[in-house]
Parts: C-alpha cells; sequence; structure tokens
C-alpha cells in the first residue's frame, strides 16, 4: 500500500511536471503525507518525488533539445550570466519545496487525525 | 504539539504555494515560471522547432511555403496575396510575438497592465499623444474594398493562428510565462500602433519647448543666433536648387518673449518627455542613404546603399524576409507588426529611408478664461474641447483614470502654466501601409513618386535605384506649413492665427531625379539649400550635417578624376570612421598649440592628433583625445552662460547645434562674443588651448598616465540593448568604433543607437546584401538571437537571396503550410 501510494504520488508529479499542472507536485506529496504512518519517510518521500517530477522532465529536455542554451538564457534573465546552473537548481528546489511541504502538510493532518481518534478510543 | 505542528506546516505550506502561484517581490511566479512543461525552459523545444516541417493556419486558402535559410532568414512563399499576408502574421508571431506584443501595448497604453505602476508614465504620455485614436481613424477610413484592409485582417489572422498554436502547445514565448500574462488577439489596429510607435519614434520632437525655455533664460537674442534657421556652416543638400520664387524663410524673431505660462508649461512637458524611458521617443535621426548612377559605377547598373540608424535592440527592429505572391515580389526587412517589406527591393526598384527630420511637432498655448470653463478661444469662438476618458488597468492596483482634453490642434499635453496642446503629423490618419505595398510592387520612378504621394504621415527621405540605372531621392510626407508671421519653433498661440494650414505642395517638396551629378544622398541634414522657399524647421531640428558632408566627401574622392564606384566602395562608405567635424577643426586646433612648448602628455597628445587620419577607430587614441577635447570645448565655450544664465536645458541635448556655432565662430570668427564669459580668454584660441589641457588632464584621470593607453575603445563601447531590459540578454558593452559624426554612427557611450540595417544594391551586377545586428527569433535560447551580431560588428553583409536560392542553400527548411 505505501509503495502503491508512493509510485502513484510520483506518477501524480510527473504527470504534472510534464504536462503543466506543476501543482499536482503538491497534492501528490500531500496524499503521501497523509497516508504514509511515519512523517520522517512520508518527507522524505515527498521531496523525493518534487526531486524526480520535476527533474525528470528537465532531462528529458536535456536528451531532446539540450538544457544549456536556455539555462545560460535564463540564468542571463535573473543576473547571474554564465552559471547555467542556477536556474537548474531553482526548478529543482521549487519541485523539492513543493513536495517537502505538501508532505508535511499531510503528515501533520494525518497526525492530527489520528491522535483524536486515539483520545476518542481512551 | 500536533497542532503547533499542523499549523507550521499550514504556514510553510501556505508561504511556499503563494511563492509558487504569485511571486514574491522580484521573484516571478515560480511554479508557473519555471516548471518544465509550461514555463521558461520550453525556449528550448521552440528553439528546436524551426525545422522543416508541415504546419496547419486557419484561414489559408491555399497551400503556401516558407523557406528558412540556415541563418533565419524568411522566404514565404504564397498562391494568393491574403495568403501571403497571412503567412507573414504567422511567421513574424512565430519569432517575434512578444516584441509585438510589447510594441502595441506602448502605443495603446497597456505597458502597467502587466508591468506595474512604473510603466504608468509612458501609458499616460501614449494615451496623451494619441497614436491609439489615430490608427482607430486610419482602420475605420479604410473602405470595406480596400486590398489593404484585407491585407491587414489576413495578416491578424497569421499572428492569432500562431497565438492559438503556442497556446495549444504550450510554447508561448517565455517572457510572456515570466511576467504573468497571455497574449490578447491580435487586430488590424495593432498593426497601425505598430507602425505608429515607429513614427512617434522617428518624428516627435520637444525642440519648440526647448526653444521657448531657451528663449527665457538666454534670452532671444542669444537664441535666435546660437540656434538659427539656418545652418551657421556649409552644409551638402541633395536637393540645391534652383526653386520656384516664394517668400523666404523669416528669421527667429528677435522680439519674441515668452510669458511665466508658457515657460511653466514648455518646462513641465520638457521634465516629463525627459523623464521617459530609453526608447519611448527617438534621439533625432541619424541614418544614410545614398544612390549612384550608372554612369559613375564598376557595374555600369546603378548602386544604392541604406542603413537607418535606430535604437539597436535585442531582438532587433527588423525581420528579414522575402515575399513572393500573385501581387508581390519583394526582399528587405519588416517591423514585426506590420506585413510589408519597409525597406528593400523588388525584381525593379530598390529604396530605403532615412528620417526628414524636419518640424512635424508645433505647440500651442491655448487661450482661457476662467468664465468659460472647458473652453478655449479659437478665432474669436469660445470652442469645448473634445475629451477622451481612458481607464488604464495597473497591474496590482486600481485602475488610473485618464481624461484626455482636445482642443483643434491636438491633445492637451499639460495644464501646468498655460494650457499646451500639440499638433503632430503623428496624429494623422496616413495611408502608409498602402503606399508601403504599392511601393512593393513599383517598377518605375513614376509609379514610386505616385505610391508616396499618399504617405501623409512624417517625412522621409526616400531614396530610389532601378534596373535601369536611374536614381532618385524624394523627401515624401507632410511638411507643415503655418501662416506668414508666426514663430513655429516656439509654442504658438492657439486662437487661430499661427494654425497649420497646409503642407508644402508635393511638387515643391524635396525630391531629385537622375541629377547631373548622377549621385543622391541623405544622412538626416538639411535637404535643400538657404534659398528654398518654405520654412522647414531651424538648425536644431535637423542633423548638423557631418555624416551628409563625409559621404558627399567620400564618393567624390572616388569619382575623381572619372573614377568609379562599385558595391565594395558602398560597404566601405557604410562603415567609414572618419569625422567630417574633426577633419575641420583639428587644424585649428594644431595651430592653436603650435609653439606653445608643450611638454609630456600634452606634447605626446599633441603629436597623436597632429599625425591623425581624423578615423575613430577602436586603437586610435586621437581618437580619444579629439573627442575628449571637444567636450572640453563645448564646456569652456557654453557652460559659463549656462550657469550665468540659469538655463534649465541640459546642454548636452544641444550639442549638435552648439557644435555647429563653436566650427563656425572657430573657423571664421574667432573673437565672437561667446568666449568672453570665461574671464581672461578672449578669443577661440585661448579657449582651445585651454580645453586641450583639461583634456589630457581628463584622459590621464581616466585612462591612466601613458598617452598610447588612451585608445578609443576604452572610452567608446555599444551595446544592443534587451528589449526586455533585461541586461544579460543584452550584446555588450563592446568596444566600438565610430562616434555621432561619422557615417557608422555611434553616438553616446555606450552607444546603444546605430545602424540598424545595412543594405547594398547593385543593379549592374544584380546583387543584393544587407545585414541587421540581432537575429530572427526574440527567444534568447536560439541560435538565431544574435547570431549576426559579430558579422554587423565587423563589418560583414549576407547576400539576400531569392527564394529558389534559398531552397537550395545550405541548411535551408521548408514550411508547408495547409489549411
Amino acid at each position: 500500500m505505501l509503495w502503491v501510494t508512493a509510485w502513484v504520488g510520483l506518477l501524480v508529479a510527473l504527470y504534472g511536471g510534464l504536462f503543466g499542472p506543476w501543482w499536482l507536485t503538491f497534492v501528490g506529496a500531500v496524499v503521501i503525507g497523509a497516508v504514509m504512518p511515519r512523517a520522517r519517510t512520508a518527507t522524505i518521500a515527498g521531496a523525493l518525488i518534487g526531486l524526480l517530477g520535476w527533474a525528470t522532465p528537465l532531462e528529458t529536455i536535456q536528451s531532446r533539445y539540450g538544457l544549456a542554451p536556455t539555462a545560460n538564457a535564463l540564468a542571463a534573465m535573473m543576473g547571474a550570466n554564465g552559471a547555467a546552473v542556477i536556474p537548474i537548481a531553482l526548478t529543482v528546489i521549487v519541485g523539492v519545496l513543493l513536495g517537502l511541504t505538501g508532505a508535511w502538510l499531510g503528515a501533520a493532518v494525518r497526525g492530527v487525525v489520528i491522535g483524536r481518534r486515539r483520545s476518542g478510543s481512551v | 504539539m500536533r497542532f503547533l505542528n499542523l499549523g507550521a506546516a499550514l504556514f510553510v505550506s501556505a508561504a511556499i504555494l503563494y511563492v509558487a502561484f504569485f511571486g514574491a517581490g522580484p521573484l516571478p511566479a515560480l511554479g508557473p515560471a519555471f516548471n518544465p512543461a509550461t514555463g521558461a525552459w520550453t525556449m528550448s523545444a521552440d528553439a528546436a522547432s524551426y525545422g522543416s516541417q508541415t504546419l496547419h493556419l486557419s484561414g489559408l486558402q491555399k497551400p503556401a511555403k516558407v523557406v528558412l535559410e540556415a541563418n533565419g532568414t524568411a522566404h514565404i512563399s504564397a498562391a494568393t496575396d491574403h495568403d501571403l499576408f497571412l503567412a507573414i502574421g504567422y511567421v513574424h508571431a512565430k519569432f517575434r510575438l512578444f516584441q509585438m506584443d510589447l510594441e502595441r501595448r506602448k502605443g495603446e497604453g497597456l505597458l502597467s497592465e502587466v508591468f506595474g505602476k512604473d510603466a504608468l508614465s509612458v501609458d499616460r504620455f501614449e494615451l496623451q499623444l494619441g497614436l491609439l485614436r489615430t490608427a482607430q481613424q486610419e482602420w475605420a477610413l479604410l473602405s470595406p474594398t480596400d486590398p489593404v484592409r484585407d491585407g491587414l485582417l489576413a495578416y491578424a489572422q497569421g499572428v492569432n493562428d500562431r497565438i492559438a498554436e503556442a497556446e495549444r502547445t504550450l510554447q508561448l514565448p517565455a517572457l510572456f510565462t515570466l511576467t504573468g500574462y497571455e497574449p490578447k488577439p491580435w487586430t488590424p489596429i495593432d498593426t497601425l500602433i505598430v507602425k505608429g510607435d515607429l513614427e512617434q519614434m522617428e518624428s516627435f520632437s520637444d525642440t519648440p519647448l526647448v526653444m521657448a525655455l531657451l528663449t527665457r533664460t538666454l534670452g532671444p537674442d542669444l537664441t535666435s543666433e546660437w540656434f538659427p534657421v539656418l545652418p551657421p556652416d556649409q552644409q551638402s543638400p541633395y536637393e540645391p536648387g534652383p526653386y520656384p520664387p516664394a517668400e523666404a524663410p523669416a528669421p527667429v524673431g528677435s522680439a519674441q518673449t515668452i510669458s511665466d505660462g508658457a515657460a511653466v508649461s514648455a518646462d513641465d512637458i520638457y521634465q516629463r518627455l525627459a523623464a521617459l524611458p530609453a526608447g519611448v521617443l527617438g534621439h533625432g535621426g541619424a541614418s544614410n542613404n545614398w544612390a549612384i548612377s550608372g554612369a559613375h559605377t564598376t557595374s555600369g547598373g546603378a548602386l544604392m546603399a541604406g542603413d537607418p540608424h535606430l535604437h539597436l535592440t535585442l531582438p532587433a527592429i527588423w525581420f528579414q524576409l522575402t515575399l513572393d505572391s500573385p501581387g508581390f515580389h519583394s526582399s528587405g526587412v519588416s517591423a514585426p507588426g506590420t506585413p510589408i517589406v519597409l525597406i528593400g527591393h523588388n525584381q525593379h526598384i530598390s529604396w530605403s529611408l532615412t528620417d526628414a527630420l524636419n518640424q512635424q511637432t508645433f505647440f500651442y498655448l491655448e487661450h482661457e478664461d476662467a468664465a468659460h470653463p472647458g473652453q478655449y478661444l479659437w478665432k474669436g469662438t469660445w470652442t469645448k474641447y473634445k475629451t477622451v476618458d481612458y481607464e488604464i488597468p495597473v497591474l496590482g492596483e486600481a485602475p488610473d483614470h485618464l481624461t484626455v482634453k482636445i482642443s483643434v490642434h491636438g491633445p492637451v499635453i499639460s495644464e501646468r502654466g498655460q494650457t499646451t496642446s500639440m499638433w503632430f503629423t503623428g496624429n494623422i490618419p496616413s495611408h502608409d501601409v498602402s503606399a508601403l505595398m504599392q511601393i512593393n510592387q513599383a517598377s518605375n520612378w513614376q509609379e514610386f513618386r505616385n505610391d508616396l504621394s499618399q504617405w501623409h504621415g512624417s517625412a522621409h527621405n526616400f531614396v530610389y535605384a532601378d534596373d535601369q540605372g536611374n536614381i532618385g531621392m524624394i523627401s515624401a510626407g507632410y511638411w507643415p506649413q503655418i501662416a506668414p508671421g508666426g514663430d513655429p519653433w516656439l509654442p504658438m498661440p492657439g486662437t487661430g492665427e499661427d494654425d497649420v494650414a497646409g503642407t508644402i505642395p508635393y511638387d515643391q517638396i524635396p525630391q531629385v531625379y537622375n541629377p547631373p551629378s548622377g549621385i543622391v544622398w541623405s544622412a538626416n541634414q538639411r535637404q535643400v539649400a538657404n534659398d528654398y522657399p518654405y520654412y522647414i524647421g531651424t538648425g536644431t531640428f535637423f542633423d548638423p550635417g557631418y555624416r551628409a558632408n563625409e559621404i558627399l566627401r567620400f564618393i567624390n574622392d572616388k569619382l575623381a578624376g572619372g573614377g568609379k564606384l562599385s558595391v565594395a566602395d558602398m560597404t566601405s562608405l557604410q562603415t567609414d570612421t572618419r569625422d567630417y567635424l574633426a577633419g575641420g577643426m583639428v587644424p585649428f586646433l594644431i595651430r592653436a598649440l603650435a609653439g606653445q612648448g608643450l611638454t609630456g602628455n600634452d606634447k605626446a597628445a599633441f603629436d597623436a592628433l597632429n599625425s591623425w587620419d581624423d578615423r575613430m577607430e577602436v586603437n586610435s587614441t586621437a581618437a580619444s583625445i579629439w573627442w575628449t577635447f571637444w567636450q572640453a570645448y563645448l564646456s569652456a565655450t557654453f557652460d559659463p552662460w549656462w550657469t550665468s544664465h540659469n538655463v534649465k536645458v541640459d546642454r548636452a541635448e544641444l550639442n549638435d547645434a552648439l557644435s555647429q556655432d563653436l566650427e563656425a565662430w572657430t573657423s571664421r570668427d574667432q573673437t565672437n562674443p561667446v568666449f568672453t564669459l570665461v574671464g581672461s580668454a578672449q578669443n577661440a584660441d585661448d579657449v582651445m588651448r585651454a580645453a586641450f589641457h583639461s583634456a589630457v588632464v581628463a584622459l590621464t584621470t581616466r585612462l591612466g598616465a601613458d598617452p598610447a593607453q588612451w585608445t578609443w575603445g576604452r572610452i567608446h563601447q555599444r551595446e544592443l540593448e534587451s528589449l526586455a531590459l533585461i541586461s544579460g540578454l543584452s550584446y555588450g558593452p563592446l568596444p566600438d568604433r565610430g562616434d555621432a559624426y561619422t557615417p557608422l554612427a555611434a553616438p553616446d557611450f555606450p552607444s546603444t543607437h546605430g545602424p540598424s540595417w545595412r543594405m547594398v544594391v547593385d543593379w549592374g551586377a544584380q546583387s543584393f546584401s544587407g545585414i541587421y545586428p540581432g537575429g530572427q527569433s526574440e527567444n534568447p535560447a536560439s541560435s538565431w538571437y544574435s547570431d549576426r551580431a559579430a558579422a554587423w560588428w565587423d563589418g560583414k553583409y549576407y547576400p539576400m537571396l531569392d527564394l529558389n536560392a534559398a531552397a537550395s542553400s545550405p541548411g535551408a527548411a521548408v514550411w508547408s503550410l495547409q489549411s
């Protein structure tokens, strides 16, 4: 079940990264956070799907067209001429942050809900 | 603890999502901007999408074809004229959609909608000026059967086909993504707006305001002496006369004074215009064109060259293409947003243009009275202002309301001091697009000249050459005239007696066809000699004439003794760096310094100037010394007057006019009273010596103690500026040759203005070549973004191929366009 959740979360994030609804990374990570029993595992998983969900499409662009000209252009726009790694890193960081915070939120909600259930059963 | 964790998670998630969706401070919305599918990374896919392919465009009547050379030059071939214009629209939008959107937004006062309140001053100015109102009028005046109307509609359809395709394939230009908006559909009015932008950049002038401020501070006598109607030095008009007898131009009236209200108003408008961002208004013109008849060329056919000097941007103002359809076979450059070749050639004729720089903006002081609110006195009648209301959308703020009052003269542009309105040729509905379409189809001088008779907008010097060896020049456009006795170089009373009464008759505007000399040339100089019977502007409106003089000198030198000119001479002249003013003035400086016992760096600088060839080359130290000296000479002569008379106009803005004065006094009037205000210096030689020494000190301070290191390239650089004002996307600044007065024009530091397109035509050899600085694509990730810049910088040219040659050229791609 956990693996299935992780895979679904990754697929959702990939779909968002490849076809436009980028915010699905956050949604997928919320689900992962809500389903996985351990918060730490969930946040790591969330960060990973953010990373893969945004880095994989970049790799696709690299293999089809080459990433360097666009990375250089974006770096120039950002005032960091020649530092092509910056826009690449920024892109991946955005994905990771969406995954991380989504999973954290999901896990936090899960914690409150489970805590309430436990309190109710006592 | 769990609730605390949930609260923290909610807070951080909300913060991350907010920045991802909406951005923060300088950060764009990170999600839309950087996601790999639809964000800025799509530049990669766009840059790779220029290869051979089949494209489906709605509205296409028959299959069409676009051949793209390896450098992106587009050759469009269509079975109908309608399809040709549709395909041009598609191709323009494919490569330049953001640029086109920016241009229409500028003219329509919609920059604030996407860039926020920082752009509000531009929007308010543009809506006051009225390009949008003029474009709407021009569109309304086109009859339903007018082919221009069909052309504009087809062009808009092509642009919209590309917008739809880009949205469908998630490949809108990245700058849309980064700025967070999508383009609205293109309309024919947008095209007419882009045309208006060009006109404004070329022809709008604040000179009457400047003259008013000068008259107010320097006084009428000095103003009329220093800024005269007729040039103080020898110029080289391309139409020297004789002219039909008529009334002589009036001198600047020495009794004219400027009231307090008029001065406040002039200052208000002047300050507003000065605060507008670079590129909104032109610098004044600086372009060259010339033609040589077949009798004087090595090929036996006519030669023609043209290089319009404009703001140099990336993407460039031009897009290169050829057109082939039943009605059109032309090649050259177009302005993205407009559907036709603006400068180029067809099978029989070639043409290029320079700004005529005659006076095309007039200011009127409206007579108002508290007893007649909302009215002005005109021809004895209290007349109501018309008003137009605009709601300017502003990003992140409430819309800005603007009411534009319009008098019979034009829009009110200031209500501080005395209400001032403005008459501008750009506000006259004109059939420019129709004229251009017909020029593209013309096959001889008569047709060319007839077509240009419809050109009622701002005047330009159109050079002409054809496949029969003929050459010509005509300064087509409006040459506004007011009744004798007025002072058009100043803001004038708006009570009716000084209204623009018409234009110089078409047969009497400056023009020549196959002159006996066998040459025609223009470089924004005054087109006519001093006895031309019409007022066309004071000397301050026109270029000082140094480039025109140098062009004429170069050509005459080549022709001396029966010599003939070749294409190599044309390209050499387009990249000529000889400063004509230096050629005239350095001998006077040398004479003033001779025998002065110079030592050290003064002596080294003197020696460098003494052996100089007057060329502003990157490695020339004498070029640096000359230019720094001349600025110091201007400063030493005029700054004391500016200070003592509290002149508010930036003196540097008037250096062209003041340089002409200084040239005249230095060569013919060394004891002019202008020199006496600087204290002990009593004549030109004294001031020159002091200026020379201060120039050497300035160069030593700036560039070091070794005069051998004072190369021009260390002072003078050039930059192709990013149109989006993103410095990382600019080309340069890099050391470059030339200055404001060389045929290879490069004014300012760094220079961002210069030859925006160089074209050379040899009808004898049927050879056509051209180049512009930049590249065909606005996508900075594309190899066509700035690929022509280095070749342009080096003075190289690319052949202008026809469709068949392009199709068989190495690396060519073919787009098959289907409905």
